[in-house]
């Protein structure tokens, strides 16, 4: 199978012997084989003599997975969580939202017994959070508890986009107020 | 007896087929800016219409499957599809059946490992009935899946084939439909040469079920040839848009 | 290689429904050139619809080769004409016609599609035009193709087009010159003016005698607006000036006068339109002149209420079919060599008589023919039609047998090559053992038959077992081992559904292999058997039935008198005596039985000719003698009947063939009870059992004939007993009311009956012998097959009674019988219905009115003051043979005895026929249809009549 060769799923592309199976493809009895339409691409892998065989569509289709950086946005907390709605995933948007929820637990990696929602998250705020589980039947699980994670966007009382200014607060431009979040580190 | 003929002794059917032809096939894909995938598609004067949605939230409580895609169906036909116009669309009984029959064939094939905890829909409509209209449906559906980028394990086509007067005809329409024959409903996996549906109410001798049978695989391996190359071709024009925007 | 072109068009179906379908072009049709067509042909010839419709004779003549049927012609054919379109579709079939089917309308290059302002049938004819142009360019000059067209604006196209074009007339007349007698089959109907030359002088345009056909379209709107109705016209067989038709839906419509039928002809689907209240009348009731416009029945004397009447507008579906008949032998100085316009006067008088062209007029005087209807114009008395075949001679029973036969279109062709083909060998043996048959070539096996006897079907035997019971069993000839299913001898017996007996001939459903050889159960062969054996108890109950497949070797063939004689010899004490002894014994408890539950004992006359071998020419009549043995036989068939009837509808409650016979009308009795109240016998019609009771205690002291007369007369209220597919019917629809029992079927005698052949295939899947096939459970072919199976039975029984009468009047051509006995079955106001016990048939004098006093109330006469005449009086009768007009030979009877000559109608000797009742057509047809069943007849002892006599006395 040459590459940007156009196949349709069920195509049998290559095997598990010299390729890697990629995005595009399933394995089945040792053969790797489209399950999507689109042109055949291979990659590299560093440390493998094995390429990544890969179907590259047009369209990709994606939902949040275990691991996936994801873009909710808040859309009510409580004491215990703060209940969000996925819209984003490895920076594709999505078609329609997936429902998430932050655990008190799952804020901050330190003092996690100290998380107080309400002075982490506020409804209406972008928050950039990985999802960690599939969680119950309703909600994917989500955490910040990293540096690079939490909250990437908010406005604030008098309706301005906050400005963070330590890893735990930001501030209205206009009033300067300070308002609480768990704010994610901008890399 | 002074019934239709349906397979002249010249060989040809009512409309000018031979029993081992399908009818003329055309499809178009990605009509509906709002789904994630569609297809228009038409076999002679049957013509359907599907619309796929998702992966996305599971809309119903508690269907979700935590390791799995699930997978709704809807069969409609349009009141005006039929000769008759039809009082309503409600779903009735057999609509009901068609869209179980195609839920079923589908889960076969989709993926549905990749996207836990989430569902796939499949809205399909078929806006003029003549004959064949659930083997339509599936081949409509499996495109608008395609388009979609949802993976499956193989492009599934569906043909139909019948019976009349011991002869075995491959994709009948309305007329030979009616004729009261053995009707047989095929779906296959083309490229893995498998059955993922296979429907029959009537009886038959095993030597008349395998002579139908070969029928209805070969008229989905027709259906498949032409699918999958003007699949090709549209896929290969796509491409060669975007490398030259880009 | 696929092109779609879809088109549009609407059809009715009660709401208009728009039907898109689709019409797939093609380029892979070829020319048939070198594969149908003969490659060095002279010529392909392209006839265009009408020329196939008008001339499918002179098609079928074998001369006529190399045809090509357009697509566009076979369609317009077939939605014109079934029965033409069959015989094309023959033709096609035929290998040595090189007839091809050129599918014009699914090639690319040939297709047209239809222009507005054309109508479909210049559509048409412009698509068989650009078939034909394609077929000149396909294959080049040198192969010259001609279309024939006999329409004008057709050929006048063609030949601006440039293509070779002739009417058919010109081609048969021209080009095809080396063979004159195609001549003969053309029909000139239609021929274009400059080539009708020869026949202008001829035909004068007389005045219009006939109003136009309304149009098709015209039809079908009266039809809408219920201002026509339609229906099946049914010409009166003693007038045919005067028919009628049933719709589906209403009372009978009567149709007076030959204007007002309008050019329908028997069989016909009539648009009939309703005449003012005051132009209504009543039909006929007396006794009919044969065809000539009713001038001597005077109307004045219309009894009864009047019924609507009407007249026929247009004729949706022609019944045209083939004629048997004669030159009218009136025809002037016919000669030979020259074309000569004749009347052809058809054999079924319900059919007019047909004007024909010939050129062996002389040479066909005195023969019976064929000859089909062309067409019947408005301007002429007489459908015009054309000559086809010749029969043979007037009045050799020979030819007129075949006429029968061809008139109730009864298959009497030899076998064909792939029929017979179906045969095993002729040394076929039985192998024994053989799988699932059990081997019951121990058991004392006999058959009784009539002498004659070549088709064994049934062997019976009989045995002591050792718990007291006795053991029976019924062997009927295996036939379903040799027929397979769906082969074409299975298909061909299917088609011909019975063995007909005629006087003369037997037309058999098998080839004379199986039915005179291997299927029947000779004696002392090895033959495969389909066996039911009861146990039965001393009381002949029985305990136990089993059916299996057999392999049995009879020991006796035996007949009835030989079997009488076994049972009688009174020295006699070895085996097959006891065996016959018990099996009577135990017949006659079942019968007593049967009797008990209300099976009925009636009668029908029944005579055998005395044949002189090489005249065929009968030499004697007599009743048909029966004894106790045939009684004994038929029993165990009944027996096997019903015990196989069970074991079928037990099995497949929805595929079974039973027989069923309709307990009949209560008003079917009416005029029966009447006469028989004016001679003081009464019925009970109540049941079946009130029935027999009551004609068991029929007084017949003063003369015991009555006794017989009786059952002869209640044998034609009956309802006719039919086949049926037990799925299609409620279980009440089973019953056999003849026989009272609620289940029968046919099942001893697959020789000579298809239904037994189907009910021994269900059998044999009940028993796990066969897995059930394709066939036995498609209902829809089951009941077409049954359907085809009582058409053909009824069409059997006619001609078989056809046939009678033809001996019958052969028989009386020879001699003057002056004084014979006969019995007054009815007295009518002009005349009386007698019955002739000797010869077993029943016929009308004419008694002039003037001349007696006609009693309604008592149905009785009374002639010059003193003689009275009543039913069922006894008389004496003169019979002759009288030649009436036409080759229609016609029985006459005087009443002698008491001597009433000076009151009968002398004037028209000829006319006289029979006419039984009020709705004496249809009545007299269905009078006596039960003979189909084994028992309706049996009648103790001296008059009865069965089947299995029937084959006794025709097998000769």
């Amino acid at each position: 199978m040459s590459e940007s060769d156009v196949v349709t799923p069920g195509t049998r592309i290559g095997s598990v012997d010299t390729h890697i199976s990629g995005r595009g493809t399933y394995t089945r009895d040792g053969r790797i084989c489209a399950s999507v339409v689109g042109r055949v691409v291979t990659k590299d892998v560093p440390n493998q003599d094995k390429k990544i065989i890969e179907v590259e569509s047009k369209q990709e289709t994606t939902v949040p997975q275990i691991g996936s950086i994801v873009l909710a946005t808040v859309v009510k907390t409580t004491t215990q969580f703060a209940k969000v709605d996925i819209t984003c995933v490895e920076g594709k948007a999505l078609e329609t939202t997936f429902m998430g929820m932050i655990r008190q637990q799952d804020v901050r990696a330190t003092e996690i017994d100290k998380v107080v929602i309400y002075e982490s998250f506020r409804p209406g705020d972008v928050v950039r959070a990985v999802v960690i589980s599939l969680g119950d039947s309703k909600s994917y699980y989500l955490s910040t508890a990293r540096n690079e994670l939490g909250v990437v966007f908010g406005t604030s009382m008098a309706g301005q986009t906050l400005v963070p200014v330590s890893w735990k607060e930001m501030e209205c431009p206009k009033t300067h107020l300070r308002e609480l979040r768990k704010v994610a580190k901008t890399i | 007896m002074s019934k239709i003929e349906f397979i002249s002794p010249e060989g040809l059917r009512v409309d000018g087929r031979r029993p081992q032809e399908v009818r003329k096939i055309n499809y178009r894909l990605n009509l509906f800016s709002r789904a994630d995938g569609s297809a228009y598609y038409e076999q002679g004067n049957t013509r359907v219409l599907a619309a796929v949605y998702g992966p996305r939230q599971v809309t119903r409580r508690g269907a979700s499957k935590h390791d799995r895609a699930i997978i709704n169906c809807e069969y409609s036909m349009a009141t005006f599809s039929t000769g008759e116009r039809r009082k309503s669309a409600k779903r009735d009984r057999r609509s009901t059946e068609i869209s179980v029959v195609i839920r079923q064939t589908f889960e076969s094939v989709i993926l549905t490992h990749l996207y836990p905890r989430t569902q796939i829909d499949i809205f399909m409509q078929v806006l003029q009935a003549d004959g064949g209209t659930r083997c339509a449906c599936i081949n409509a559906a499996s495109l608008a899946l395609i388009d979609a980028g949802i993976p499956m394990r193989d492009f599934v086509v569906s043909c139909a084939a019948g019976m009349i007067d011991g002869v075995a005809l491959t994709d009948l329409n309305y007329i030979e439909d009616s004729a009261g024959g053995p009707d047989l409903p095929l779906a296959i996996l083309p490229k893995q040469n498998k059955i993922c549906l296979l429907q029959m109410d009537s009886k038959l001798t095993i030597e008349q079920y395998e002579e139908v049978m070969q029928m209805a695989v070969e008229g989905c391996k027709q259906i498949h040839a032409v699918l999958d190359a003007k699949l090709k071709d549209v896929t290969d024009q796509l491409v060669n848009k975007r490398k030259t925007l880009l | 290689m696929l092109k779609s072109k879809t088109f549009v068009k609407r059809t009715k179906k009660g709401n208009v429904v728009k039907v898109v379908k689709e019409h797939y072009l093609r380029d892979d049709i070829g020319t048939g050139v070198g594969t149908v067509l003969q490659a060095g042909a002279e010529c392909y010839v392209i006839p265009d619809t009408n020329v196939i419709l008008h001339q499918i004779t002179v098609m079928e003549n074998p001369v006529i080769t190399n045809v090509i049927v357009l697509q566009t012609v076979l369609d317009e054919v077939k939605n014109q004409n079934a029965s033409i379109y069959n015989r094309l579709r023959a033709l096609v079939g035929m290998q040595n016609k090189h007839f091809y089917v050129f599918s014009n309308e699914h090639h690319k290059e040939t297709y047209v599609e239809r222009i507005a302002s054309e109508s479909p049938n210049d559509r048409n004819d412009r698509a068989i035009r650009v078939a034909a142009l394609w077929y000149m360019r396909k294959l080049s000059e040198s192969k010259p193709v001609l279309l024939l067209t006999n329409d004008r604006a057709n050929m006048e196209k063609a030949k601006f087009e440039e293509i070779n074009v002739k009417t058919i007339q010109q081609y048969v007349r021209n080009d095809m010159k080396q063979h004159p007698q195609l001549l003969e089959f053309l029909n000139n109907s239609d021929e274009l003016e400059e080539d009708a030359e020869v026949n202008k002088s001829q035909r004068k345009t007389k005045g219009v005698l006939f109003q136009e056909h309304k149009s098709e379209a015209e039809i079908r709107r009266g039809l809408l607006s219920k201002t026509y109705i339609t229906g099946k016209l049914i010409v009166n067989r003693n007038n045919i000036n005067e028919a009628t038709i049933t719709p589906d839906h209403g009372d009978k419509i009567l149709i007076k006068g030959f204007e007002n039928i309008n050019r329908a002809i028997n069989g016909d689907i009539v648009a009939v339109e309703l005449l003012p209240r005051d132009q209504w009348t009543t039909p006929s009731t007396r006794i009919a002149q044969e065809q000539s416009v009713s001038s001597s029945s005077k109307d004045d004397h219309e009894v009864g209420d009047k019924i609507p009447t009407g007249r026929v507008v247009g004729i949706t579906k022609k019944n045209w079919r083939m004629y048997c008949g004669s030159l009218d032998e009136s025809t002037n100085d016919p000669k030979d060599g020259l074309v000569m316009r004749v009347l052809f006067s058809p054999v079924d008088r319900s059919i007019p008589k047909i004007r024909i062209s010939t050129r062996q007029c002389l040479s066909l005087m005195n023969k019976r023919i064929t000859v089909s209807i062309d067409e019947w114009k408005s301007d002429s008395k007489f459908p015009d039609g054309h000559y086809m075949s010749t029969l043979g001679d007037i009045y050799n029973t020979d030819v007129e047998s075949r006429v029968i036969l061809l008139e109730h279109d009864i298959p009497h062709y030899t076998f064909s090559e792939n029929i017979l083909n179906c045969l095993p060998q002729e040394d076929w043996k039985a192998t024994v053992p053989a799988p699932n048959r059990v081997d019951l070539r121990d058991e004392y096996v006999m058959s009784v038959d009539p002498p004659g006897c070549t088709d064994i079907d049934d062997a019976l035997h009989c045995k002591p077992l050792p718990n007291g019971n006795y053991q029976i069993g019924v062997h009927i000839a295996d036939v379903t081992h040799f027929v397979h299913e769906g082969s074409p001898l299975d298909d061909e017996a299917a088609k011909r559904g019975t063995t007909v007996y005629l006087v003369d001939r037997r037309i058999e459903m098998l080839p004379k292999l199986l039915t005179n050889n291997l299927c029947s159960l000779v004696s002392d062969v090895d033959r495969y058997a389909f066996s039911v054996i009861w146990e039965v108890d001393q009381d002949a109950q029985i305990i136990d039935v089993r059916f299996c497949k057999s392999v049995i070797r009879s020991r006796h063939s035996l007949t009835y008198e030989q079997a009488q004689n076994i049972i009688d010899d009174t020295n006699r004490d070895d085996l097959p005596a006891q065996a016959l002894r018990n099996l009577l014994k135990f017949s006659k408890l079942i019968k007593n039985r049967r009797r008990e539950a209300g099976s009925l004992s009636l009668a029908s006359p029944q005579v055998k000719f005395d044949i002189d071998r090489e005249s065929m020419n009968p030499t004697d009549v007599e009743m048909y003698q029966m004894r106790e043995t045939n009684s004994l036989v038929e029993e165990y068939m009944l027996l096997a009947n019903v015990s196989v009837a069970k074991k079928i509808l037990h099995e497949f409650p929805t595929l079974a063939c039973l027989r069923g016979h309709p307990r009949p009308a209560p008003e079917k009795f009416d005029q029966l009870l009447k006469t028989l109240s004016t001679v003081d016998v009464q019925l009970d019609t109540t049941s079946s059992k009130a029935l027999n009771d009551s004609l068991n205690a029929i007084d017949h002291s003063a003369d015991e004939y009555v006794d017989t007369l009786v059952r002869i007369l209640v044998t034609r209220c009956m309802e006719q007993a039919i086949y049926l597919v037990s799925g299609d019917h409620e279980p009440d629809a089973y019953v056999h009311y003849g026989l009272a029992a609620p289940l029968y079927t046919h099942f001893t005698s697959p020789i000579r009956r298809y239904a037994d052949v189907i009910v021994h295939r269900l059998l044999a899947c009940s028993l796990g012998l066969y897995p059930l096939s394709k066939r036995l459970t498609d209902r829809e072919l089951a009941r077409t097959i049954v359907d085809g199976l009582n058409k053909r039975n009824r069409m059997a029984q006619y001609s078989e009674r056809a046939s009678v009468e033809l001996y019958t009047n052969t028989f009386f051509a020879n001699r003057l019988v002056e004084c014979e006995d006969a019995y007054v079955v009815r007295v009518r106001s002009n005349g009386l219905i007698l019955f002739v016990p000797r010869y077993g048939f029943e016929h009308n004098v004419k008694i002039l009115e003037e001349s007696c006093q006609y009693d309604d109330a008592g149905e009785y006469m009374v002639l010059r003051d003193t003689i009275k005449i009543k039913t069922f009086q006894r008389v004496g009768v003169k019979i002759f043979v009288n030649r009436g007009k036409n080759y229609r030979r016609r029985l006459v009877m005087q009443v002698v005895e008491p001597d009433i000559m000076f009151a009968m109608d002398t004037k028209d000797l000829t006319a006289n026929m029979l006419m039984s009742g009020t709705d004496d057509d249809k009545r007299k047809e269905d009078v006596t249809d039960v003979t189909g069943d084994v028992t309706l007849f049996e009648k103790s002892s001296d008059a009865a009549s069965e089947p299995k006599n029937k084959k006794k006395k025709r097998t000769k």
